[in-house]
Protein backbone atom coordinates (compact mmCIF):
# COMPACT_ATOMS: atom_id res chain seq x y z
CA UNK A 1 0.00 0.00 0.00
CA UNK A 2 3.21 2.40 0.87
CA UNK A 3 3.77 2.75 -2.90
CA UNK A 4 0.57 3.87 -3.84
CA UNK A 5 0.17 7.70 -4.37
CA UNK A 6 -2.09 8.82 -2.15
CA UNK A 7 -5.80 9.48 -3.50
CA UNK A 8 -6.11 13.01 -2.49
CA UNK A 9 -3.25 15.54 -1.97
CA UNK A 10 -4.00 19.00 -0.90
CA UNK A 11 -1.61 21.62 -1.57
CA UNK A 12 -1.45 24.97 0.69
CA UNK A 13 -5.77 25.32 0.04
CA UNK A 14 -6.99 28.29 0.93
CA UNK A 15 -11.09 28.86 0.97
CA UNK A 16 -12.19 32.57 1.53
CA UNK A 17 -15.95 32.86 1.65
CA UNK A 18 -17.16 36.41 0.26
CA UNK A 19 -18.68 38.01 3.81
CA UNK A 20 -16.36 36.82 6.04
CA UNK A 21 -12.77 38.15 6.99
CA UNK A 22 -10.36 35.09 8.45
CA UNK A 23 -10.20 32.60 5.39
CA UNK A 24 -12.56 29.46 6.43
CA UNK A 25 -9.34 27.45 5.02
CA UNK A 26 -5.94 28.94 5.75
CA UNK A 27 -3.06 27.01 3.62
CA UNK A 28 -3.91 23.86 4.43
CA UNK A 29 -1.72 20.76 2.90
CA UNK A 30 -2.28 17.48 3.53
CA UNK A 31 -2.40 13.84 1.76
CA UNK A 32 -4.71 10.66 2.30
CA UNK A 33 -3.46 7.22 1.62
CA UNK A 34 -6.25 4.99 -0.37
CA UNK A 35 -8.05 2.66 0.82
CA UNK A 36 -7.74 3.77 4.83
CA UNK A 37 -10.51 5.81 7.06
CA UNK A 38 -9.27 9.11 7.66
CA UNK A 39 -11.03 10.94 10.80
CA UNK A 40 -11.50 15.16 10.33
CA UNK A 41 -11.64 16.60 13.46
CA UNK A 42 -12.00 20.44 14.99
CA UNK A 43 -14.38 22.82 16.55
CA UNK A 44 -17.87 23.87 14.79
CA UNK A 45 -16.73 26.64 12.34
CA UNK A 46 -13.04 25.11 12.12
CA UNK A 47 -13.61 24.67 7.97
CA UNK A 48 -14.26 20.79 8.50
CA UNK A 49 -16.94 20.90 6.11
CA UNK A 50 -15.38 23.40 4.07
CA UNK A 51 -13.11 21.04 3.05
CA UNK A 52 -15.23 17.95 1.91
CA UNK A 53 -17.05 20.62 -0.11
CA UNK A 54 -13.39 22.28 -1.83
CA UNK A 55 -12.40 18.76 -2.87
CA UNK A 56 -16.09 18.22 -4.38
CA UNK A 57 -15.98 21.78 -6.35
CA UNK A 58 -18.75 22.96 -3.59
CA UNK A 59 -16.82 25.91 -2.58
CA UNK A 60 -14.14 27.23 -4.95
CA UNK A 61 -10.90 27.36 -3.54
CA UNK A 62 -9.15 30.92 -3.66
CA UNK A 63 -5.79 29.43 -3.77
CA UNK A 64 -3.50 26.31 -3.89
CA UNK A 65 -4.10 23.13 -6.00
CA UNK A 66 -5.89 19.57 -5.19
CA UNK A 67 -5.72 16.21 -6.62
CA UNK A 68 -8.95 13.84 -5.76
CA UNK A 69 -8.55 10.29 -7.41
CA UNK A 70 -5.86 11.44 -9.58
CA UNK A 71 -7.55 14.15 -11.16
CA UNK A 72 -6.86 17.77 -10.65
CA UNK A 73 -9.49 19.69 -8.90
CA UNK A 74 -10.67 22.08 -11.68
CA UNK A 75 -13.90 23.30 -13.84
CA UNK A 76 -13.24 20.87 -16.40
CA UNK A 77 -12.94 18.24 -13.89
CA UNK A 78 -15.02 18.58 -11.59
CA UNK A 79 -17.94 16.21 -13.04
CA UNK A 80 -15.75 13.49 -13.27
CA UNK A 81 -14.39 13.90 -9.77
CA UNK A 82 -17.64 14.09 -8.18
CA UNK A 83 -17.91 10.34 -9.83
CA UNK A 84 -15.14 9.70 -7.96
CA UNK A 85 -15.93 11.01 -4.65
CA UNK A 86 -18.94 10.80 -3.16
CA UNK A 87 -20.56 12.35 -0.38
CA UNK A 88 -22.90 11.93 2.29
CA UNK A 89 -24.06 15.06 4.01
CA UNK A 90 -25.11 15.90 7.86
CA UNK A 91 -28.85 15.86 7.21
CA UNK A 92 -30.85 13.43 6.12
CA UNK A 93 -34.01 15.07 5.38
CA UNK A 94 -31.60 17.77 3.50
CA UNK A 95 -30.26 15.19 0.86
CA UNK A 96 -33.24 13.04 0.14
CA UNK A 97 -34.50 13.75 -3.52
CA UNK A 98 -36.38 11.24 -4.76
CA UNK A 99 -39.79 11.23 -3.56
CA UNK A 100 -39.25 6.95 -2.35
CA UNK A 101 -36.59 5.05 -1.95
CA UNK A 102 -35.79 3.53 -4.80
CA UNK A 103 -35.94 7.07 -6.65
CA UNK A 104 -33.44 8.40 -4.66
CA UNK A 105 -30.82 5.77 -4.66
CA UNK A 106 -31.38 6.31 -8.66
CA UNK A 107 -30.92 10.03 -8.75
CA UNK A 108 -26.92 9.76 -8.78
CA UNK A 109 -27.65 7.27 -11.91
CA UNK A 110 -30.06 9.44 -13.85
CA UNK A 111 -28.01 12.23 -13.38
CA UNK A 112 -24.62 9.48 -14.71
CA UNK A 113 -27.07 8.07 -17.53
CA UNK A 114 -27.00 4.53 -16.61
CA UNK A 115 -29.51 2.67 -18.88
CA UNK A 116 -32.59 1.90 -16.52
CA UNK A 117 -31.81 -2.28 -16.86
CA UNK A 118 -28.60 -1.56 -15.21
CA UNK A 119 -29.97 0.91 -12.84
CA UNK A 120 -32.80 -1.74 -11.45
CA UNK A 121 -30.09 -3.57 -10.45
CA UNK A 122 -27.93 -0.95 -9.56
CA UNK A 123 -30.24 -0.11 -6.92
CA UNK A 124 -31.09 -3.00 -5.65
CA UNK A 125 -28.00 -3.90 -4.45
CA UNK A 126 -27.21 -0.73 -2.83
CA UNK A 127 -29.99 -1.02 -1.25
CA UNK A 128 -29.18 -4.50 -0.39
CA UNK A 129 -25.50 -3.59 0.66
CA UNK A 130 -27.29 -0.93 3.80
CA UNK A 131 -29.85 -3.36 4.89
CA UNK A 132 -32.81 -1.56 3.15
CA UNK A 133 -34.09 -3.29 0.49
CA UNK A 134 -37.78 -3.94 2.57
CA UNK A 135 -37.60 0.14 2.48
CA UNK A 136 -37.94 0.65 -1.13
CA UNK A 137 -41.43 1.90 -1.78
CA UNK A 138 -41.39 4.03 0.96
CA UNK A 139 -41.47 7.42 1.30
CA UNK A 140 -38.95 10.03 3.39
CA UNK A 141 -41.83 10.85 5.59
CA UNK A 142 -42.22 7.07 6.75
CA UNK A 143 -38.19 6.62 7.72
CA UNK A 144 -36.28 7.46 10.48
CA UNK A 145 -33.42 9.11 10.50
CA UNK A 146 -30.68 6.66 10.31
CA UNK A 147 -32.87 4.81 7.80
CA UNK A 148 -32.66 8.04 5.57
CA UNK A 149 -28.95 8.02 6.30
CA UNK A 150 -28.69 4.52 4.96
CA UNK A 151 -30.17 6.08 2.17
CA UNK A 152 -28.17 8.29 1.48
CA UNK A 153 -25.38 6.33 1.73
CA UNK A 154 -26.83 3.74 -1.07
CA UNK A 155 -27.58 6.61 -3.25
CA UNK A 156 -23.94 7.42 -3.40
CA UNK A 157 -22.76 3.48 -3.02
CA UNK A 158 -24.93 2.83 -6.02
CA UNK A 159 -22.51 5.36 -8.05
CA UNK A 160 -19.54 3.16 -7.24
CA UNK A 161 -17.06 5.91 -5.86
CA UNK A 162 -13.52 5.60 -4.96
CA UNK A 163 -14.14 8.01 -2.16
CA UNK A 164 -16.83 8.09 0.49
CA UNK A 165 -16.83 11.47 2.19
CA UNK A 166 -19.19 11.46 5.70
CA UNK A 167 -19.68 15.17 6.50
CA UNK A 168 -20.87 14.62 10.09
CA UNK A 169 -22.69 11.75 8.18
CA UNK A 170 -24.14 10.68 12.17
CA UNK A 171 -24.01 13.90 13.94
CA UNK A 172 -28.26 13.66 13.89
CA UNK A 173 -28.51 10.16 14.63
CA UNK A 174 -28.97 8.41 18.33
CA UNK A 175 -26.06 6.50 19.54
CA UNK A 176 -27.68 3.27 17.81
CA UNK A 177 -28.14 4.60 14.24
CA UNK A 178 -24.87 5.90 14.31
CA UNK A 179 -23.12 2.73 15.56
CA UNK A 180 -25.25 0.89 12.89
CA UNK A 181 -24.18 3.09 10.37
CA UNK A 182 -20.56 3.16 11.31
CA UNK A 183 -20.48 -0.64 11.19
CA UNK A 184 -22.39 -0.38 7.77
CA UNK A 185 -19.44 1.90 6.54
CA UNK A 186 -16.52 -0.20 7.96
CA UNK A 187 -17.87 -3.37 6.75
CA UNK A 188 -18.17 -1.83 2.96
CA UNK A 189 -15.03 -0.52 3.03
CA UNK A 190 -13.38 -3.77 3.59
CA UNK A 191 -15.37 -5.24 1.09
CA UNK A 192 -15.12 -2.48 -1.84
CA UNK A 193 -11.49 -1.50 -0.44
CA UNK A 194 -13.12 2.06 -0.19
CA UNK A 195 -11.22 5.18 0.92
CA UNK A 196 -13.36 7.02 3.97
CA UNK A 197 -12.86 10.17 4.90
CA UNK A 198 -15.01 11.44 7.98
CA UNK A 199 -15.52 14.62 9.09
CA UNK A 200 -16.97 14.12 13.02
CA UNK A 201 -17.36 15.59 16.24
CA UNK A 202 -17.63 12.31 17.51
CA UNK A 203 -14.22 11.27 18.81
CA UNK A 204 -15.09 7.84 19.72
CA UNK A 205 -15.26 7.42 16.01
CA UNK A 206 -12.52 9.35 15.04
CA UNK A 207 -10.58 6.84 17.87
CA UNK A 208 -11.76 4.09 15.50
CA UNK A 209 -9.90 5.47 12.07
CA UNK A 210 -6.85 4.61 10.68
CA UNK A 211 -5.51 8.44 10.45
CA UNK A 212 -6.95 11.64 12.35
CA UNK A 213 -6.55 15.20 11.10
CA UNK A 214 -7.13 18.21 13.36
CA UNK A 215 -8.34 21.31 11.76
CA UNK A 216 -8.74 24.49 14.36
CA UNK A 217 -9.85 27.73 13.09
CA UNK A 218 -8.77 26.98 9.42
CA UNK A 219 -5.25 25.53 9.93
CA UNK A 220 -4.36 22.13 10.20
CA UNK A 221 -2.67 21.52 13.26
CA UNK A 222 -2.05 18.17 14.03
CA UNK A 223 -2.19 14.96 11.36
CA UNK A 224 -1.68 11.17 12.73
CA UNK A 225 -2.60 8.04 13.91
CA UNK A 226 -4.95 8.25 16.85
CA UNK A 227 -2.64 6.94 19.42
CA UNK A 228 -0.45 9.72 18.46
CA UNK A 229 -2.93 12.36 18.42
CA UNK A 230 -5.15 11.63 21.90
CA UNK A 231 -2.28 11.47 23.56
CA UNK A 232 -1.73 15.40 23.60
CA UNK A 233 -5.30 14.92 25.17
CA UNK A 234 -5.03 18.95 27.25
CA UNK A 235 -3.61 20.51 24.34
CA UNK A 236 -7.27 18.92 22.39
CA UNK A 237 -8.97 20.31 25.26
CA UNK A 238 -7.55 23.88 24.84
CA UNK A 239 -8.48 23.55 20.98
CA UNK A 240 -12.31 23.46 22.06
CA UNK A 241 -12.21 19.81 21.63
CA UNK A 242 -13.32 16.78 23.84
CA UNK A 243 -10.90 13.81 24.28
CA UNK A 244 -12.27 9.90 23.72
CA UNK A 245 -13.50 8.66 27.23
CA UNK A 246 -10.22 7.04 28.20
CA UNK A 247 -8.36 10.27 28.40
CA UNK A 248 -10.83 11.80 30.21
CA UNK A 249 -10.73 8.97 32.69
CA UNK A 250 -7.25 9.15 32.77
CA UNK A 251 -7.05 12.95 33.70
CA UNK A 252 -10.08 12.67 36.26
CA UNK A 253 -7.77 9.86 37.58
CA UNK A 254 -4.45 12.25 37.79
CA UNK A 255 -6.88 15.02 39.37
CA UNK A 256 -7.79 12.39 41.93
CA UNK A 257 -4.17 11.62 42.72
CA UNK A 258 -3.85 8.70 40.63
CA UNK A 259 -0.95 9.03 38.24
CA UNK A 260 0.84 5.64 37.68
CA UNK A 261 -1.12 5.34 34.33
CA UNK A 262 1.36 5.61 31.16
CA UNK A 263 1.21 8.71 29.16
CA UNK A 264 0.34 7.52 26.00
CA UNK A 265 -3.19 7.29 24.49
CA UNK A 266 -4.88 4.05 25.60
CA UNK A 267 -7.75 2.49 23.87
CA UNK A 268 -10.57 0.84 26.36
CA UNK A 269 -8.99 -2.50 26.69
CA UNK A 270 -5.64 -1.16 27.34
CA UNK A 271 -7.04 1.34 29.82
CA UNK A 272 -8.05 -1.98 31.56
CA UNK A 273 -5.56 -3.90 31.02
CA UNK A 274 -3.36 -0.97 32.58
CA UNK A 275 -5.36 -0.43 35.71
CA UNK A 276 -5.28 -3.95 36.30
CA UNK A 277 -1.43 -3.79 36.83
CA UNK A 278 -1.59 -0.23 38.49
CA UNK A 279 -4.14 -1.84 40.97
CA UNK A 280 -2.01 -5.21 41.70
CA UNK A 281 1.11 -3.33 42.43
CA UNK A 282 -0.80 -1.21 44.95
CA UNK B 1 -57.18 17.82 8.80
CA UNK B 2 -57.87 14.22 9.27
CA UNK B 3 -61.41 14.24 7.70
CA UNK B 4 -60.82 15.90 4.51
CA UNK B 5 -60.73 13.98 1.73
CA UNK B 6 -59.46 16.13 -0.90
CA UNK B 7 -56.27 14.85 -2.52
CA UNK B 8 -55.49 11.94 -0.25
CA UNK B 9 -54.14 8.97 -1.64
CA UNK B 10 -55.53 5.45 -0.07
CA UNK B 11 -53.06 2.63 -1.22
CA UNK B 12 -54.73 -0.32 -2.90
CA UNK B 13 -54.74 -3.19 -5.36
CA UNK B 14 -57.69 -2.62 -7.63
CA UNK B 15 -57.80 -2.16 -11.29
CA UNK B 16 -58.64 1.35 -10.67
CA UNK B 17 -55.34 1.66 -8.69
CA UNK B 18 -52.93 0.17 -10.91
CA UNK B 19 -54.73 2.16 -14.07
CA UNK B 20 -51.75 3.87 -16.03
CA UNK B 21 -51.90 7.40 -14.05
CA UNK B 22 -51.85 9.47 -17.51
CA UNK B 23 -54.67 8.11 -18.83
CA UNK B 24 -56.58 8.21 -15.63
CA UNK B 25 -55.96 11.93 -15.50
CA UNK B 26 -57.10 12.63 -19.01
CA UNK B 27 -60.02 10.35 -18.68
CA UNK B 28 -61.29 12.13 -15.78
CA UNK B 29 -60.77 15.57 -17.65
CA UNK B 30 -62.78 14.04 -20.10
CA UNK B 31 -65.72 12.71 -17.97
CA UNK B 32 -65.80 16.36 -17.14
CA UNK B 33 -66.34 17.77 -20.36
CA UNK B 34 -68.91 14.73 -21.09
CA UNK B 35 -71.00 16.02 -18.06
CA UNK B 36 -71.58 19.17 -19.32
CA UNK B 37 -73.18 17.39 -22.55
CA UNK B 38 -75.73 15.64 -20.46
CA UNK B 39 -79.25 17.54 -20.71
CA UNK B 40 -81.84 15.21 -19.51
CA UNK B 41 -82.64 12.69 -17.43
CA UNK B 42 -81.81 9.37 -19.29
CA UNK B 43 -78.25 10.78 -20.20
CA UNK B 44 -77.37 11.85 -16.39
CA UNK B 45 -79.12 8.52 -15.55
CA UNK B 46 -76.16 7.04 -17.67
CA UNK B 47 -73.81 9.38 -16.21
CA UNK B 48 -74.94 8.53 -12.31
CA UNK B 49 -74.51 4.65 -13.33
CA UNK B 50 -70.89 4.62 -14.37
CA UNK B 51 -69.54 6.79 -11.84
CA UNK B 52 -71.56 3.97 -9.54
CA UNK B 53 -69.71 1.49 -11.53
CA UNK B 54 -66.28 3.35 -11.27
CA UNK B 55 -66.43 3.85 -7.89
CA UNK B 56 -67.78 0.26 -6.83
CA UNK B 57 -64.08 -0.39 -9.14
CA UNK B 58 -62.03 0.77 -6.40
CA UNK B 59 -63.34 -0.71 -3.92
CA UNK B 60 -62.79 1.53 -1.47
CA UNK B 61 -65.51 3.13 1.42
CA UNK B 62 -68.33 4.87 0.55
CA UNK B 63 -67.87 6.97 3.11
CA UNK B 64 -64.64 8.19 1.49
CA UNK B 65 -66.86 9.83 -1.44
CA UNK B 66 -68.88 11.24 0.96
CA UNK B 67 -65.94 12.93 2.80
CA UNK B 68 -64.95 14.52 -0.65
CA UNK B 69 -68.80 15.85 -1.28
CA UNK B 70 -68.93 17.09 2.21
CA UNK B 71 -66.85 20.36 2.45
CA UNK B 72 -68.23 21.22 -1.32
CA UNK B 73 -72.63 20.73 0.21
CA UNK B 74 -72.81 24.10 1.04
CA UNK B 75 -71.30 25.40 -2.29
CA UNK B 76 -74.06 22.82 -4.14
CA UNK B 77 -76.98 23.51 -2.02
CA UNK B 78 -76.63 26.89 -2.62
CA UNK B 79 -76.13 26.45 -6.32
CA UNK B 80 -79.05 24.52 -6.36
CA UNK B 81 -81.35 27.13 -4.31
CA UNK B 82 -80.30 30.16 -6.91
CA UNK B 83 -81.73 27.69 -9.62
CA UNK B 84 -84.78 26.85 -8.06
CA UNK B 85 -85.72 30.42 -7.62
CA UNK B 86 -84.15 32.02 -10.29
CA UNK B 87 -85.65 29.77 -13.22
CA UNK B 88 -88.66 30.68 -14.99
CA UNK B 89 -90.20 27.91 -17.37
CA UNK B 90 -92.69 25.54 -18.00
CA UNK B 91 -95.28 25.71 -15.59
CA UNK B 92 -94.82 28.15 -12.91
CA UNK B 93 -96.07 27.10 -8.78
CA UNK B 94 -95.33 30.37 -6.80
CA UNK B 95 -93.79 33.52 -7.19
CA UNK B 96 -93.01 36.73 -5.01
CA UNK B 97 -91.25 39.36 -6.83
CA UNK B 98 -88.35 38.19 -8.58
CA UNK B 99 -88.43 34.65 -7.44
CA UNK B 100 -90.23 32.13 -8.84
CA UNK B 101 -91.04 28.34 -8.23
CA UNK B 102 -91.10 26.78 -11.37
CA UNK B 103 -90.81 23.63 -13.23
CA UNK B 104 -88.09 24.44 -15.46
CA UNK B 105 -86.41 25.65 -11.67
CA UNK B 106 -86.75 22.31 -10.17
CA UNK B 107 -85.61 19.99 -13.06
CA UNK B 108 -82.49 22.43 -13.76
CA UNK B 109 -81.37 22.44 -9.66
CA UNK B 110 -81.50 18.52 -10.06
CA UNK B 111 -79.31 18.49 -12.86
CA UNK B 112 -77.24 20.90 -11.45
CA UNK B 113 -77.06 18.59 -7.92
CA UNK B 114 -76.67 15.33 -10.31
CA UNK B 115 -73.58 17.20 -12.37
CA UNK B 116 -71.39 18.49 -9.14
CA UNK B 117 -71.82 15.42 -7.55
CA UNK B 118 -71.03 13.14 -10.27
CA UNK B 119 -68.06 15.63 -11.03
CA UNK B 120 -66.62 15.79 -7.10
CA UNK B 121 -67.17 11.53 -6.88
CA UNK B 122 -65.04 10.96 -9.90
CA UNK B 123 -62.40 14.24 -9.55
CA UNK B 124 -62.15 12.48 -5.96
CA UNK B 125 -61.92 8.58 -7.23
CA UNK B 126 -58.65 10.63 -8.84
CA UNK B 127 -56.95 11.53 -6.24
CA UNK B 128 -58.06 8.64 -3.82
CA UNK B 129 -56.35 6.02 -6.10
CA UNK B 130 -53.59 7.69 -7.77
CA UNK B 131 -50.76 8.43 -5.44
CA UNK B 132 -48.75 12.12 -5.62
CA UNK B 133 -45.89 10.29 -6.93
CA UNK B 134 -48.04 8.81 -10.32
CA UNK B 135 -49.74 12.31 -10.28
CA UNK B 136 -46.49 13.81 -10.70
CA UNK B 137 -45.04 11.26 -13.26
CA UNK B 138 -48.08 11.49 -15.23
CA UNK B 139 -47.96 15.24 -15.61
CA UNK B 140 -44.36 15.20 -16.46
CA UNK B 141 -45.09 12.67 -19.47
CA UNK B 142 -48.29 14.31 -20.35
CA UNK B 143 -46.12 17.76 -20.57
CA UNK B 144 -43.59 16.25 -22.48
CA UNK B 145 -45.44 17.71 -26.13
CA UNK B 146 -43.99 20.82 -24.58
CA UNK B 147 -40.16 20.20 -25.36
CA UNK B 148 -41.31 21.50 -28.38
CA UNK B 149 -42.14 24.68 -27.64
CA UNK B 150 -38.92 24.63 -25.21
CA UNK B 151 -40.71 24.28 -21.73
CA UNK B 152 -38.27 22.68 -19.61
CA UNK B 153 -40.55 19.76 -19.00
CA UNK B 154 -37.43 18.09 -17.16
CA UNK B 155 -36.80 20.87 -14.90
CA UNK B 156 -40.88 21.07 -14.17
CA UNK B 157 -41.37 17.80 -13.11
CA UNK B 158 -38.05 17.39 -10.52
CA UNK B 159 -39.53 20.56 -9.11
CA UNK B 160 -42.86 19.24 -8.76
CA UNK B 161 -41.31 15.87 -7.59
CA UNK B 162 -38.94 17.45 -5.09
CA UNK B 163 -42.03 19.98 -3.85
CA UNK B 164 -44.15 16.48 -2.94
CA UNK B 165 -41.62 15.56 -1.07
CA UNK B 166 -40.92 18.40 1.05
CA UNK B 167 -44.69 18.67 1.70
CA UNK B 168 -44.27 16.46 5.06
CA UNK B 169 -41.16 17.55 6.01
CA UNK B 170 -42.52 21.14 6.00
CA UNK B 171 -45.68 20.26 7.16
CA UNK B 172 -43.94 18.46 10.36
CA UNK B 173 -41.53 21.80 10.80
CA UNK B 174 -44.54 23.69 10.74
CA UNK B 175 -45.97 22.25 13.66
CA UNK B 176 -42.61 22.12 15.58
CA UNK B 177 -42.54 26.18 15.02
CA UNK B 178 -46.09 26.35 16.43
CA UNK B 179 -45.43 24.34 19.41
CA UNK B 180 -42.10 26.47 19.92
CA UNK B 181 -43.52 29.62 19.89
CA UNK B 182 -46.74 28.48 21.62
CA UNK B 183 -44.06 27.53 24.16
CA UNK B 184 -43.29 31.16 24.13
CA UNK B 185 -46.56 32.51 25.20
CA UNK B 186 -47.47 32.94 21.14
CA UNK B 187 -51.38 32.33 20.81
CA UNK B 188 -52.56 31.09 17.37
CA UNK B 189 -56.47 31.27 16.59
CA UNK B 190 -57.57 33.43 18.84
CA UNK B 191 -57.75 37.91 19.20
CA UNK B 192 -58.72 39.31 16.39
CA UNK B 193 -58.02 39.16 12.74
CA UNK B 194 -55.42 41.17 12.83
CA UNK B 195 -53.74 39.84 16.33
CA UNK B 196 -54.72 36.18 14.14
CA UNK B 197 -52.55 37.87 11.26
CA UNK B 198 -49.66 38.93 13.62
CA UNK B 199 -49.50 35.92 15.18
CA UNK B 200 -48.68 33.87 11.79
CA UNK B 201 -45.46 35.97 11.49
CA UNK B 202 -43.72 33.99 13.98
CA UNK B 203 -44.71 30.81 12.09
CA UNK B 204 -43.77 32.68 8.53
CA UNK B 205 -40.40 33.58 8.65
CA UNK B 206 -39.34 30.60 10.26
CA UNK B 207 -40.40 28.33 8.07
CA UNK B 208 -39.20 30.49 4.95
CA UNK B 209 -35.42 30.70 6.45
CA UNK B 210 -35.57 26.98 7.15
CA UNK B 211 -37.02 26.23 3.66
CA UNK B 212 -34.17 28.18 2.47
CA UNK B 213 -31.54 26.09 4.18
CA UNK B 214 -33.32 22.82 3.11
CA UNK B 215 -32.81 24.43 -0.59
CA UNK B 216 -29.21 25.42 0.00
CA UNK B 217 -28.45 22.07 1.32
CA UNK B 218 -30.57 19.99 -1.16
CA UNK B 219 -28.76 21.69 -3.91
CA UNK B 220 -25.18 20.90 -2.54
CA UNK B 221 -26.25 17.32 -2.35
CA UNK B 222 -27.90 17.15 -5.70
CA UNK B 223 -24.91 18.50 -7.22
CA UNK B 224 -22.52 16.31 -5.26
CA UNK B 225 -24.52 13.60 -7.05
CA UNK B 226 -23.83 15.12 -10.47
CA UNK B 227 -26.92 16.73 -11.43
CA UNK B 228 -26.56 19.18 -14.38
CA UNK B 229 -30.02 21.00 -15.22
CA UNK B 230 -27.93 20.98 -19.01
CA UNK B 231 -27.30 18.12 -19.04
CA UNK B 232 -29.56 14.91 -20.59
CA UNK B 233 -30.64 12.46 -18.01
CA UNK B 234 -32.14 8.73 -17.91
CA UNK B 235 -35.42 8.01 -15.77
CA UNK B 236 -35.77 5.19 -13.44
CA UNK B 237 -39.81 5.24 -12.66
CA UNK B 238 -41.07 4.99 -15.88
CA UNK B 239 -45.36 4.52 -16.63
CA UNK B 240 -46.53 1.35 -18.32
CA UNK B 241 -49.68 1.00 -20.30
CA UNK B 242 -51.41 -2.05 -20.08
CA UNK B 243 -54.25 -3.62 -21.70
CA UNK B 244 -56.34 -2.32 -18.72
CA UNK B 245 -55.94 1.45 -19.66
CA UNK B 246 -56.91 0.44 -23.32
CA UNK B 247 -60.57 -1.20 -22.09
CA UNK B 248 -60.70 1.76 -20.21
CA UNK B 249 -60.68 4.31 -23.31
CA UNK B 250 -62.83 2.15 -24.76
CA UNK B 251 -65.58 2.32 -21.58
CA UNK B 252 -65.63 6.40 -22.34
CA UNK B 253 -65.89 5.97 -25.82
CA UNK B 254 -68.75 3.82 -25.08
CA UNK B 255 -70.20 6.09 -23.00
CA UNK B 256 -69.69 8.91 -24.87
CA UNK B 257 -71.82 7.28 -27.93
CA UNK B 258 -74.47 6.51 -24.88
CA UNK B 259 -74.64 9.90 -24.38
CA UNK B 260 -74.77 11.85 -27.64
CA UNK B 261 -77.83 8.91 -28.50
CA UNK B 262 -79.77 9.80 -25.12
CA UNK B 263 -79.11 13.40 -24.75
CA UNK B 264 -82.39 15.72 -26.06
Amino acid sequence: MAEEPPIISIDHLTVRYAEQEQPALDSISLTIPAHSWTAIIGHNGSGKSTLIKAMDGLVTADGGQMTVAGLAVTEQNIWQIRQRLGVVFQNPENQFVGATVADDVAFGLENAQVPRPEMLTRVDNALAQVGMTDFADREPAHLSGGQKQRVAIAGILALAPAIIALDEATSMLDPQGRASVLQTMRDLKAKENLTILSVTHDLEEAAAADHVIVIDNGRLVASGTPPEIFAEGPALIDMGLSVPFTEQLKSDLAAGGITGLPADYLNEEEMADQLWKLYSTM
Amino acid sequence: MNKLMIGRYLPGHSVVHQMDPRGKMVLTFYFICIVFMANNIWSYLVLGLFTLGAVLLTRLKLIYFWRGIQPAIILILFTVLIQVFFTRGGQIYWQWGPFALSSAGVVNAWFIFFRLVIIICMSTLLTLTTSPLDISSALSSLMTPLKWIRVPVDIIALMLSIALRFVPTLMDETVRIMNAQRARGVDFGSGSLLQQIKAIVPILIPLFVSAMHHAEDLDDAMTARGYRTDAPRTTYRIIQWHRRDTLSIIAFAALTVVILFVRA
